[in-house]
């Protein structure tokens, strides 16, 4: 063994961690060589003074101070303590949750559609409110026509009905589109509150395109066309449909036109139209008192299957919502 | 709290200042109280106090807080360690002794010094070291040797 290796074994040496017969070489060498032998004294005399150490002990006190300390914190640290720790995995989350709620307000602010929505949630208008809204002047129902005469019709326009008097009633009925009994739901609950008018600034803007997926009106709207419009609108948006159903038709282009003739007929109101799929779903308005003719009409166009039951009572005019497919 | 004396001695060596010391220790102490629940039991606890002792005070003699100089273990804050007993120049000689000690144990590089002052004062096995430390056996074994000589060699000069 070198001398070398034996020094590098002094702290095995002395720890009792050699196995025997490197230990014996080693105690073999020291016996031999007086350096090593000087070196390994001296390291054993290094150890023995360091194991005479006295043992340190705490401060009086120490423990009483450590209890004292490990109460509960003040509410406001813990508080704080709970919000940011861990900081890098904290302080990033609660910031990325800070920006999706204000990104989520900006956008509801800018997005009239999502104004909307929010608007649906609204409560309840007082008797008052809805009493006055039913006097103002006609010009709801003058933009009311406007939009249907807009609208891109699917089909030829019904032919013009020979004048008779219920024909009178039932147009005189069609310029009370925007009755304000007519927002009440038919179970009497009360009508939903609706929006403010849209502010004087925004009334000559281009016109949004309406709940049921109108196209917009192209030309430039007036303030009292553009009210009117977003009169409509919220109707479309507030009003739940009376009754809704479907219509299953062997000719749905048929079927729309003959559907169109049997509104023209008996003074109903085209509110809106849309593609769904492969539907065709069509949203009227028509009186109360036109309801049996219509079903029995819609029943000779199809296979007629609506969804619940008219209830008795309600508005004199009620929404019907015809989900027309093959 | 019945390992406050050895967190402190503990400590105490490694800072080199008895207040130092107990801040560690008390610290030391208060996470043990925090994370008692966390204590899988894998270890001794006295296992787990020498190492969250051992790496508050490398933590704190490597960072900036404190800009004691290595082998400034100071003698006035050991100054109070109990005497030996016997005759007044026995009690000297050991004064000398310790002093000389504490200085050369102060002189070493931290991560060796934290060995010595583990297995050489405190007695633990490499075993309870390692697992402290979170080193290898191999590392404890071949950083203690060093560490030692480096001792040895300081001690020489100290006290020839």
């Amino acid at each position: 063994m070198t001398c070398e290796h034996a020094r590098a074994l002094f702290s095995d040496l002395a720890d009792g961690r050699l196995g025997a017969p490197e230990r014996a070489a080693c105690k073999g060498h020291l016996a031999e060589c007086a350096e090593c032998r000087g070196e390994w004294q001296g390291f054993q005399r290094m150890l023995g003074l360091l194991r005479t150490l006295p043992r340190l002990r705490a401060p009086a006190g120490f423990a009483e101070r450590v209890l004292a300390a490990a109460g509960p914190a003040p509410w406001p640290r813990r508080m704080l303590r709970r919000l940011f720790v861990p900081l890098p995995v904290k302080l990033p989350l609660e910031a990325a949750a800070l920006i999706l709620i204000v990104g989520a307000v900006y956008l509801v602010q800018r997005t009239p559609e999502m104004q909307r929505a929010v608007q649906l949630q609204a409560p309840a208008p007082a008797p008052e409110e809805t009493l006055a809204r039913s006097e103002q002047p006609s010009a709801p129902r003058a933009a009311a026509r406007e939009m249907r005469a807009a609208r891109a019709p699917a089909s030829p326009p019904p032919p013009p009905a020979p004048s008779t008097a219920r024909d009178d009633a039932a147009a005189k009925r069609r310029e009370q589109t925007l009755d304000a009994k007519a927002y009440a739901p038919a179970e009497g609950k009360p009508a939903p509150r609706a929006a403010e008018a849209p502010p004087a600034a925004a009334r000559t803007t281009e016109p949004a395109p309406g709940v049921l997926g109108q196209p917009a009106l192209r030309h430039r709207a007036t303030s009292s066309e553009a009210e009117a419009k977003a009169g409509v609108e919220k109707f479309l948006a507030v009003a739940p449909p009376t009754l809704s159903g479907r219509l299953a038709v062997a000719d749905p282009a048929g079927a729309e036109r003959k559907l169109a003739e049997l509104m023209g007929t008996l003074g109903a109101t085209e509110l809106g139209r849309r593609r769904v799929g492969d539907a065709t779903v069509i949203e009227l308005e028509l009186p109360r008192s036109a309801w049996p003719e219509f079903s029995r009409a819609l029943a000779t166009l199809g296979a007629w299957t609506p969804e619940g039951v008219v209830p008795t009572g309600g508005p004199d005019r009620m929404r019907v919502v015809v989900r027309l497919s093959r | 709290m019945a390992y406050q004396h050895r967190v402190f001695a503990v400590a105490c060596r490694m800072l080199g200042s008895r207040a130092e010391a107990e801040e560690v220790a008390q610290e030391v102490f208060l996470r043990v109280h925090r994370s008692l629940a966390d204590f899988r039991g894998e270890a001794k606890l006295s296992t787990w106090l020498y190492a969250i002792t051992s790496r508050l005070c490398l933590n704190r003699l490597a960072s900036g807080e404190r800009r004691m100089a290595r082998g400034r273990q100071t003698e006035e804050t050991l100054s109070d360690l109990p005497s030996a007993e016997g005759d007044a120049a026995a009690r000297l000689e050991q004064k000398e002794i310790e002093t000389a000690l504490h200085r050369a144990i102060g002189e070493l590089a931290e991560e060796r010094r934290i060995l010595v002052i583990l297995r050489d004062v405190e007695g633990l096995s490499y075993e309870e070291i390692a697992q402290a430390l979170q080193l290898s056996l191999g590392t404890v074994r071949s950083r203690l040797h060093r560490a030692r000589l480096d001792l040895k060699d300081k001690l020489e000069k100290l006290m020839p």
